[in-house]
């Protein structure tokens, strides 16, 4: 005998919370003391990676309140200048967006590869913005080892989300 | 029914472009938002500290916990690399105790040299500023900031511009401090400027990071001979630092455009940080000796007396070779 439960009242309100909490999580992910020399300062942006998939994959999960949160969270552990996430991750998730149409239903190559030009985009956004708010014309090696540890990670990150996801319900 | 149909759609559509209508207004609005965070945080600095430290101390436990599984899996790494590498490491061990019981036999020879001169000249000393032990609870994370998050705060006597030593030297100073959590901006970092001299010569200067691993020397005095390997402590300068506190030694030297650049390679690895100190120390406003707080020469840290003490005597023994 099959037994197939109704997803209940608790499961869709969990399954509604899940994008906010991983994308938290990633970003706590990308902060916490890895204890690797040097990894720190350029320790994957595991944050753009889970707002591309969210925004990508349910939309309406990831509004841009959360994105801000997330973002001005992320500020605040880092130390950096308040609003510089909070800003990049709203570019992100308006270029996530835009990019939508394009890589809903395609290959996950696909989607890595728009992943691959919002990240670039984003570590590039935060670089002058930085160098805006600092007067001050930073090295982009960094940034961009940055950007290329976040395309490489973005396999595993994705596989994680796309297990939780399919727990979740289709229609919330 | 179809006509129904119709109408349905239609109205899930308009819902669909109002829902879209507000996303796009919300897009906009939190986007001025974080530009106008941008725009306060660069002209009113000590607020926005302030607000920092704050909400700090809010997500301060949530950053502990979450870098325990992270800590635990670097024991549990290094664990097994010392038990592999634990045969190799005790006949380094052997060796570095044999060389270092010889320093210790002229240290304290130094030592009790020292003290004597010091009694006949009527030296006096600054007091030793007492500390805080703190445990370094969360990293940068960003390519633009060079700071490191610790478990103490004002609640346990930590204020703004403390200076923060590690195992093997300074680290950093304290930028701001909440109730139970403090932010240390670390060496290399770009706002960072540390009056200090070379050990041996006594050459003042001030060590600027600049994002780079290794912080730079700048206002050195022209015609001022470094060599690789020239250790740096701070000179005491401007009332933060107290002096003699062992910073690093020179790493390259190269010649720039206008001037030599010359580099200093942290004793403290600031990627490697686990445990670090804040020294109490209140700068130069009382001259030594003349107000009451004594306390502070009774507590005086033992180990780091060593430490300065060993630093000297190096440098004289370099000097006598």
């Amino acid at each position: 005998m099959k037994i197939s439960a109704p997803p209940g009242e608790l499961r869709r309100t969990l399954a509604a919370i899940i994008p906010t909490l991983t994308t938290f999580l990633c970003m706590l992910a990308g902060i916490i003391p890895a204890g690797i020399p040097g990894f720190s300062t350029v320790s994957p942006l595991f944050s753009v990676a889970a707002i591309f998939f969210w925004v990508v994959s349910r939309p309406n999960l990831m509004p841009p309140a959360v994105v801000f949160g997330v973002g001005l969270l992320q500020d605040i552990l880092s130390a950096g200048p308040i609003g510089l996430w909070a800003l990049t991750l709203l570019v992100v998730q308006y270029l996530s967006l835009s990019q939508r149409r394009f890589v809903i239903g395609q290959t996950f190559g696909l989607g890595w590869l728009g992943l691959s030009a919002i990240v670039i985009g984003a570590a590039g956004s935060a670089w002058l913005s930085a160098c805006i708010y600092y007067g001050v014309l930073f090295s982009a090696e960094p940034v961009l080892i940055q950007a290329a540890l976040t395309i490489l990670v973005y396999p595993a990150v994705a596989w994680i989300l796309v297990n939780i996801s399919s727990w979740m319900p289709k229609a919330l | 029914m179809s006509r129904l149909r119709t109408g349905k759609n239609q109205g899930g559509r308009l819902a669909i472009s109002l829902q879209d209508l507000g996303q796009r207004l919300s897009f906009i609005i939190l986007a001025c938002a974080a530009v106008i965070l941008l725009l306060a945080g660069r002209t009113e600095t000590e607020q926005m500290e302030q607000v920092r430290a704050a909400l700090s101390d809010v997500t301060a436990p949530l950053l502990e916990f979450s870098s325990r599984p992270v800590q635990m899996l670097r024991s549990g790494f290094e664990g097994v690399d010392q038990y592999f590498n634990s045969v190799e490491e005790n006949r380094i061990l052997r060796k570095e105790l044999a060389r270092l019981q010889a320093w210790q036999s002229l240290a304290l020879k130094l030592q009790n040299e020292n003290k004597e001169f010091r009694s006949l000249l009527n030296a006096q000393d600054l007091p030793e500023p007492p500390f805080i032990s703190a445990r370094v609870i969360g990293d940068l994370g960003s390519p633009f900031v060079h700071t490191v998050l610790i478990n103490v705060g004002q609640k346990q006597g930590v204020k703004k511009d403390m200076p923060v030593v590690g195992a093997d030297g300074l680290i950093g100073r304290i930028v701001s401090s909440g109730k139970n959590v403090s932010r240390v901006l670390l060496l290399s970092d770009l706002n960072s400027r540390v009056p200090v001299r070379l050990e041996g010569s006594g050459y003042q200067s001030v060590l600027a990071g600049d994002n780079e691993i290794n912080p730079q020397l700048f206002y050195l005095p022209l015609g001022a001979k470094v060599a690789i390997g020239d250790r740096i402590v701070t000179s005491g300068h401007g009332g933060v630092f107290p002096p003699d506190i062992p910073v690093g030694a020179v790493s390259s030297v190269s010649k720039g455009a206008s001037a030599s650049e010359i580099r200093i390679k942290p004793f403290s690895d600031e990627h490697r940080l686990g445990f670090v100190r804040v020294l109490q120390y209140k700068g130069v406003e009382a001259p030594p000796g003349t107000n009451d707080n004594g306390a502070a020469d009774t507590t005086a840290p033992k180990e780091k007396m060593d430490i300065v003490l060993l630093s000297t005597s190096s440098s004289a023994a370099k000097r006598g070779q």
